[in-house]
C-alpha cells in the first residue's frame, strides 16, 4: 500500500504528550527521505528502541483554548454525565406558574391557559363546561363551599395546587422529555456490554459531553427536536435554547496521572521504517489514579449554571381526549389518553394527574343538609376511582359517572386549556422562558463528572491520545517491554500487533483504516498457525495480539495491503533494543 | 412570545432555591407608622366577591326522591289536616252493611249473613263463625230499628210485651219507640251521623294525635309510608286504647306510582371569602333573605305559586286499609233514672271514658234526641210515653212493669248493652261484661278527599312551614364554615367592606376568642379604623371597613391574639377581587 512521506518532527510536547515534560529537551529526528517499499525477497534490518518514562501523579491543566483545539469528535465522544433534567424542568414550570400578570398577558393564549391549568386550585378552578359545573352549582345551593368540596374530594387545601409542581414536573419529564431517543440513549465505546456503542442514559436525563461544554451546548436544540420513536414521530421538546450560562472563559480541567509518557516505538511493514505508537490507550486503565480524590479537578463552571433563553414546547392531540369511563383496564381505566404517545399534552396531563393523586388516602366525603340528608358524597378508593352522588331530582344536575381522578382532571385540563375559543388542535404549547436554572449546581455536576470517568477512564482514551498526538507514522506492530519490577512470566521482548486503537483520530475520522485481514504473528507464510494470543494478560493488555521473541526467532506477519512479510530476530544489541531481519515473502 | 423571570417573587417550587408558595419577600420589615413593630413573611391571599346568587334549585322528585330529600324531617312537614268525618262516616256505613242490608226493612228478625262481605267475613266468634262474635253484635247494634228491635232483659221488656199486647193493631211496640223516638220504624235508633259525631269526638279528640274537631294531620312521612304510620299514630297513647288496633298494618296510597313533586327554591344562602389569617383562606356562609315575611330563612319556598310547586301522581281517591277497635266497660251501665237534671250532669254513663262503647252509645243517643220533645198516646190507654228534651216518661196500664223515667239515649243504651251480650239464648249471655271488645278490618276505606284535592290542600299549611322547611334542609350552614377572622362582601349600600366576624357569624357553641374586632391604623390596635355603624349601612353588628382602589395598609388581631399587618390591595372600579397581604407581627 502507498502511503504519503511522514515527517518524523516530534517536537517533545508530542513526544511526552499532554504532560508537557519540561525537564526532557525535545527530541529531533532528522527528516529522512522516504523509504522504497520492501520488495518481494528484499531484507531489511529494523532496529527498535523501548523508550520509558514514568511519569506518577502528574497533573496536566486543559484550558477551554486547549479543549476547543480538539477534534471536535473527540470532544462529542467523551461524555460527561447524564444530567437529570427534572430540576430543569421544574425550574421552567414553575417560572412559567409564577410569570407576572403583565407577561402572563403577552403568552400566546394557550401559554397562558397551561399556565391557569398549573395554578389551579379548588379556590380558583374555573369548572364551567365540566361535568362537575352542576354539581359545584348544587353545593352552592345548601351553602358548602365549592373549594372545600373540591379540596376535600382531592385531600389538598383549598389554595393548594391541584397538580403539584413537583407532579407537573415529573409528568413532563417522563412524558415529553423520556420518551426522546436523545434522553434514552448515547453512543459509547463498543465493548461485550454494549457491542452497538449504544449506552442507556440514565432516566429522565440529558447525555452531556465535553462537546457540549466546551461549546456551549450548541446544538441541543437539533439533538432534542423531532426525532422517530417507537410512537411516531416525536415533536421534541427544547424548540430553542441559547445562551447556556455553564461554563466560563477560564474554565479548565486539570487531571492527574500515572503512566509511561512515551509511545511506542514501531515498524511500517510496507518500508521497513520506524514509527511510533501513542502508549497511553494501551495504559488506560491505570493512567488514572482514581483512588486519589483530586485526581480531577474543574474550575470554572458556573456556581448556579442556567439557560438564558429557552422554549418548551409541548402539542395537544387534535382530537378531544375524553376520559375514561371503567374502572378496567386497571389501573388506570379505559381513556384513549392512555393511548397517546407519551409527549401529546392529554397523555402527560392524565400521567401527571395520576402522579399527583397517587397520595390521596381512600376516603369518602359527604355534605349533609340540616336534616342529615346526604346531599354530595364523593368517595375516592385507593385506586384514585371516584364515585360521586348528590340528592336525585335535582333538575340540570347531571351527576357525574365515576372515573378516576385524572379521567375528572383530562377534562377540565382540555376544557380550560381552549379558553378563549382555542379549537382542538389549536393548542399546542409553546413558552420561552429566560434565565432558567438547571437546578444543579457546578458541584454536582463535578461531582458526577468525576465519578463518571473514575467508573470509566476507557471514555478519556481518545482525549487523552488527541491530546498527546504522538503516533507517528503507520505503525504495523511495535516493540513492549514490561514495566521493571513486574511480573518475571512478563519479562522479555515483546512484539504487539497494532489495534484499530491505536489508530489516532481526527475529526475526518481515524488517520487510516484499519485493514488487517490477518493481524497477529504466525509460524508459517500461510499464517495458518498464529503465535502470537491476545489472551496472555500482560501488564494489563488483553485487546493486542502479542508475542514474546528471542534471537533466532522466526515469525511471519501480514500488513494492511496484504503483504506478508518473514521476520527474524537478530541479536540483541543492547537491553532495551531489538533487531529485526524483515523479509517481505509475498 | 419572550417572558422574562418571575419576579422577585420567591416560590417553593423552585428547585435550588427557598422561600414558601405566596409569600413575598418582605421578612423583618416594620410597620409604616413609624412605629417599631417589626412583621414576617407575608402570604398572599386573593379574596373576591361573587355577586351572582346561586342558581335556583328546582327538583322533580318520585316518591323516593322526596323521601330521600326529607328524611326524618318528613315527620314534620305537615300536609294537611285530615277532616275524619268522612273517614268515620265511610267506615260505619261498611260496618252497617258487613251483614247485609236486610234490617233496613220492616222485619223483627231481619236475616243477617256476614259472609256477603269482606268485611263480615272478618267477623270471628268463639265457635268459628261470624254468628257468636263481637263484631256481629256491634252491628246488631248500629242496624238496631224499631222494627227490628229487642229489648229483653232491659227495663222495656215488660213494655215491649204489653205494648204488643195492647197496640196490637196500632203498630205494637216498635210503633210505639218509632212515635216516642220521632223516627220511622225502620230507621236506626242512632243515625249513621251522630255516632260518627259521638266517634269523632270521644275516641278520636281524646287521642293525643287527633286534633280539634276531630282532623288528623298528615304529615308528608305518613304519605310517603301510605299511611301506615297511622297505625302507631293513632294507637294506643296513654290511658287512651288507641283508635286503631296496632297489630294491623294500615295501608292508604296518597301518592300514586307516578307521584311527583315539583319544588323551586331560591337559595338565600351567600358563600363569602374569608380569611383565617393564622391558616389559610376561608370562606363562611351568611343568610341574604330579602325577600321576606321572615328575612332570615336559608332559601326561599313559594308553595302557593303553582310554577314554584306543584304534586302530580296523587292517588285519584285514596282509600284507607284499616283496623279499629272499640271497647266496652268491663260493666253493665244501667241506665239513670234518678231525674233529667241528675242524669244529663251526673249519670254514670258520663263518668265512664269517653272511648268506651257505652260512652260512644250514650253521646250518639243524646247528640240525636236531646232536644226530642214527643208524645205518643193512644185511644184508652191515653199517654203512653211522654218525652220532654230526651227525658222519657213512661205510663203503663196499672203500673204493670212500668219502667222508670229516664233519658232515651239511656235507653238505648241498656237495649244496646243487652244485645251486645245476649247474641242467641237471651238467658245465656254470649259474652260476659267487659269481652265485647270489637276490632273492626276494613280495606279501602275513603278517606274523603280526592287527590287533587290534596294537591291543592297542602298549599296553605306547606307555606306556612316554609321557614322552618328551609331551616330543615340548609339550617347547618355554618356547619362548613371556617374560622375566618374577616370576610368580604359588599354592605348594604352595595359598596365592598371587610366584615370582621362576629359571634352571630359562629357555629352554635363556639367561644368567640377575639378581643379586639376591627380593623386598625396601627399596629398597636390603638386607631379603630373599622366601624359597626357607618353611614348608609343599615347593619350595625360587624366592625366594616370599606375598600377603596389602591393599596391600604391596615392592622388586626386574630383570635389568637396575634397582630397582623394587612396590605389591602384593590383596583380601581368596582373591587370584586382584592389581594391582601397578611404578615404577622413579629415583635411580640
Amino acid at each position: 500500500m502507498n502511503r504519503p512521506a511522514f515527517t518524523f518532527t516530534l517536537p517533545l510536547v508530542l513526544a511526552f504528550g499532554w504532560l508537557a515534560l519540561g525537564c526532557v529537551e525535545e527530541l529531533s529526528i532528522p527528516d529522512e527521505a522516504p523509504a522504497a517499499e520492501v520488495a518481494v525477497g528484499e531484507t531489511r534490518r529494523i532496529e527498535l528502541r523501548y523508550l520509558r518514562f514514568d511519569v506518577e501523579g502528574f497533573e496536566q491543566r486543559l484550558t477551554l483554548a486547549d479543549l476547543r483545539a480538539l477534534p471536535n469528535s473527540t470532544l462529542d465522544q467523551l461524555w460527561l454525565l447524564d444530567l437529570e433534567l427534572t430540576p430543569l424542568v421544574q425550574n421552567a414550570l414553575t417560572q412559567l406558574k409564577t410569570l407576572p400578570a403583565d407577561q402572563v398577558a403577552e403568552l400566546p393564549l394557550a401559554a397562558q391557559n397551561m399556565r391557569t391549568l398549573m395554578n389551579i386550585t379548588p379556590d380558583n378552578v374555573n369548572l364551567e363546561g365540566t361535568s362537575l359545573e352542576q354539581l359545584i352549582n348544587l353545593s352552592a345551593a345548601i351553602g358548602l363551599p365549592s373549594a372545600k368540596a373540591l379540596a376535600d374530594i382531592f385531600a389538598i387545601g383549598i389554595t393548594e395546587n391541584l397538580i403539584s409542581i413537583e407532579a407537573n414536573t415529573q409528568a413532563v419529564v417522563e412524558g415529553l422529555i423520556a420518551s426522546h431517543p436523545a434522553t434514552q440513549w448515547r453512543e459509547g465505546p463498543i465493548d461485550a456490554e454494549h457491542p452497538d456503542g449504544k449506552w442507556a442514559v440514565a432516566p429522565n436525563s440529558l447525555p452531556i459531553t465535553l462537546g457540549d461544554v466546551v461549546n456551549n451546548f450548541t446544538g441541543l436544540t437539533e439533538r432534542f427536536g423531532p426525532a422517530e420513536t417507537e410512537f411516531g414521530t416525536h415533536p421534541g421538546f427544547i424548540q430553542e435554547a441559547e445562551g447556556f450560562s455553564v461554563v466560563e472563559e477560564e474554565f479548565a480541567m486539570t487531571v492527574k496521572v500515572d503512566l509511561n509518557a512515551l509511545p511506542y516505538k514501531g515498524a511500517d511493514l510496507t518500508d521497513g521504517s520506524s514509527a511510533s505508537v501513542n502508549s497511553t490507550g494501551s495504559q488506560i486503565a491505570n493512567v488514572f489514579p482514581v483512588d486519589d480524590p483530586d485526581w480531577m479537578q474543574v474550575e470554572g463552571l458556573v456556581p448556579d449554571p442556567s439557560i438564558s433563553r429557552m422554549t418548551v414546547i409541548m402539542i395537544e392531540n387534535d382530537e378531544f381526549i375524553s376520559g375514561g369511563t371503567a374502572m378496567d383496564p386497571a389501573p388506570q381505566g379505559n381513556s384513549p389518553a392512555w393511548d397517546l404517545p407519551p409527549w401529546e399534552f392529554e397523555r402527560v396531563v392524565v400521567e401527571m394527574v395520576k402522579i399527583a393523586t397517587a397520595s390521596v388516602p381512600a376516603h369518602e366525603t359527604t355534605y349533609s343538609l340540616a336534616n342529615d340528608t346526604p346531599a354530595f358524597t364523593a368517595t375516592i378508593d385507593e385506586n384514585q376511582w371516584i364515585t360521586f352522588e348528590a340528592l336525585e331530582g335535582v333538575q340540570g344536575l347531571e351527576i357525574p359517572p365515576p372515573a378516576y381522578a385524572w379521567d375528572v382532571v383530562l377534562e377540565l385540563a382540555q376544557v380550560r386549556l381552549h379558553d378563549g375559543g382555542l379549537g382542538e388542535g389549536e393548542a399546542d404549547i409553546a413558552f420561552t422562558l429566560e434565565d432558567v436554572p438547571l437546578g444543579v449546581s457546578a458541584d454536582a455536576i463535578i461531582e458526577q463528572i468525576r465519578d463518571n470517568m473514575a467508573a470509566n477512564p476507557l471514555a478519556l482514551q481518545d482525549l487523552a491520545e488527541a491530546l498527546t498526538a504522538n503516533t507517528v507514522g503507520f505503525a504495523d506492530f511495535y516493540y513492549w517491554k514490561p514495566k521493571p519490577g513486574g511480573p518475571s512470566e512478563a519479562e522479555g521482548d515483546w512484539l504487539y500487533f497494532v489495534t484499530a486503537d491505536d489508530i489516532p483520530v481526527d475529526d475526518d475520522g481515524p488517520a487510516r483504516a484499519y485493514d488487517y485481514a490477518n493481524p497477529g504473528f504466525f509460524a508459517d507464510q500461510g499464517l495458518s498457525q498464529k503465535l502470537s494470543t491476545t489472551d496472555e494478560d500482560v501488564d494489563g493488555d488483553v485487546t493486542h495480539e502479542k508475542v514474546r521473541v528471542a534471537p533466532g526467532d522466526t515469525l511471519f506477519i501480514e500488513d494492511d495491503a496484504g503483504r506478508v512479510y518473514r521476520i527474524d530476530v537478530a541479536d540483541k544489541a543492547s537491553p532495551n533494543t531489538i533487531a529485526l531481519d524483515v523479509t517481505r515473502v509475498d | 412570545m419572550t417572558v422574562g423571570c418571575g419576579g422577585d417573587k420567591a416560590t417553593d417550587d423552585e428547585v435550588g432555591d427557598g422561600g414558601t408558595a405566596d409569600e413575598t419577600g418582605t421578612a423583618g420589615e416594620t410597620g409604616e407608622t413609624g412605629s417599631s413593630a417589626e412583621f414576617g413573611v407575608e402570604r398572599e391571599f386573593t379574596l373576591r366577591i361573587t355577586d351572582e346568587a346561586p342558581p335556583s334549585l328546582s327538583l322533580e322528585m318520585n316518591r323516593e326522591e322526596v323521601a330521600e330529600l326529607f328524611g326524618d324531617v318528613a315527620s314534620e312537614i305537615k300536609l294537611l289536616e285530615l277532616d275524619s268525618t268522612p273517614l268515620l262516616t265511610n267506615t260505619l256505613e261498611a260496618v252497617k252493611h258487613a251483614c247485609g242490608d236486610d234490617w233496613q226493612n220492616d222485619k223483627q228478625d231481619p236475616v243477617f249473613d256476614c259472609d256477603q262481605t269482606a268485611l263480615g267475613q272478618s267477623f270471628v266468634g268463639q265457635s268459628g263463625s261470624w254468628e257468636d262474635s263481637a263484631e256481629f253484635s256491634l252491628v246488631r247494634i248500629l242496624t238496631m230499628t224499631p222494627a227490628n228491635s229487642v229489648v229483653d232483659g232491659t227495663s222495656l221488656d215488660t213494655v215491649a210485651g204489653l205494648s204488643n199486647f195492647l197496640l196490637g193493631l196500632s203498630g205494637g211496640f216498635s210503633g210505639l219507640l218509632a212515635s216516642s223516638l220521632d223516627i220511622g220504624e225502620t230507621v236506626e235508633f242512632l243515625s249513621t251521623g251522630h255516632i260518627v259525631t259521638s266517634m269523632r269526638k270521644n275516641l278520636l279528640e281524646t287521642h293525643p294525635e287527633v286534633l280539634d274537631g276531630g282532623k288528623l294531620a298528615i304529615y308528608l312521612s305518613d304519605a310517603l309510608a301510605d299511611l301506615e304510620t297511622l297505625g302507631t299514630r293513632l294507637g294506643p297513647a296513654g290511658n287512651h286504647p288507641g283508635v286503631l288496633v296496632p297489630d294491623f298494618p294500615v295501608h292508604g296510597e296518597v301518592f300514586g306510582p307516578d307521584f311527583q313533586m315539583n319544588v323551586i327554591a331560591d337559595s338565600n344562602l351567600r358563600i363569602l371569602d374569608g380569611l383565617d389569617l393564622s391558616v389559610d383562606k376561608g370562606f363562611i356562609t351568611v343568610v341574604v333573605d330579602v325577600t321576606g315575611p321572615t328575612f332570615d330563612d336559608e332559601a326561599e319556598f313559594d308553595f302557593e305559586d303553582p310554577a314554584k310547586f306543584s304534586m302530580t301522581g296523587l292517588n285519584p281517591n285514596p282509600g284507607l286499609d284499616m283496623r279499629f277497635g272499640i271497647q266496652e266497660n268491663p260493666n253493665f251501665i244501667p241506665a239513670c233514672t234518678q231525674s233529667a237534671m241528675f242524669c244529663l250532669n251526673e249519670g254514670t254513663v258520663w263518668n265512664l271514658p269517653e272511648w268506651e262503647l257505652e260512652y260512644l252509645v250514650a253521646f250518639a243517643g243524646w247528640d240525636q234526641y236531646q232536644f226530642l220533645n214527643t208524645e205518643v198516646s193512644y185511644f184508652l190507654l191515653g199517654t203512653v210515653v211522654d218525652v220532654v228534651n230526651g227525658w222519657a216518661g213512661f205510663s203503663v196500664p196499672l203500673g204493670i212493669g212500668e219502667p222508670p223515667d229516664q233519658h232515651v239515649w239511656e235507653l238505648i243504651n241498656e237495649i244496646a248493652q243487652y244485645d251486645l251480650h245476649y247474641l242467641e239464648n237471651p238467658d245465656t249471655p254470649t259474652f260476659a261484661e267487659g269481652e265485647a271488645n270489637v276490632e273492626f278490618t276494613l280495606f279501602d276505606i275513603p278517606c274523603g278527599i280526592s287527590g287533587a284535592e290534596t294537591a291543592e290542600a297542602v298549599r296553605p299549611y306547606l307555606q306556612a312551614q316554609a321557614s322552618d322547611i328551609a331551616g330543615y334542609l340548609l339550617g347547618n350552614y355554618k356547619d362548613n364554615n371556617f374560622p375566618v377572622d374577616f370576610y368580604y362582601r359588599r354592605a348594604d349600600n352595595g359598596v365592598p367592606h371587610l366584615f370582621f366576624v362576629t359571634p352571630e357569624d359562629m357555629l352554635e357553641g363556639v367561644a368567640y376568642g377575639w378581643t379586639s374586632p376591627g380593623f386598625f391604623g396601627d399596629p398597636d390596635l390603638q386607631d379603630k379604623l373599622s366601624n359597626t355603624v357607618l353611614d348608609g349601612i343599615g347593619e350595625t353588628g360587624h366592625e366594616k371597613l370599606a375598600i377603596t382602589p389602591g393599596e391600604t395598609v391596615v392592622y388586626t388581631a386574630d383570635d389568637e391574639g396575634t397582630t397582623y399587618r394587612l396590605r389591602i390591595v384593590a383596583p380601581e372600579g368596582d373591587p370584586t377581587e382584592i389581594t391582601i397581604f397578611a404578615a404577622p407581627r413579629t415583635d411580640g
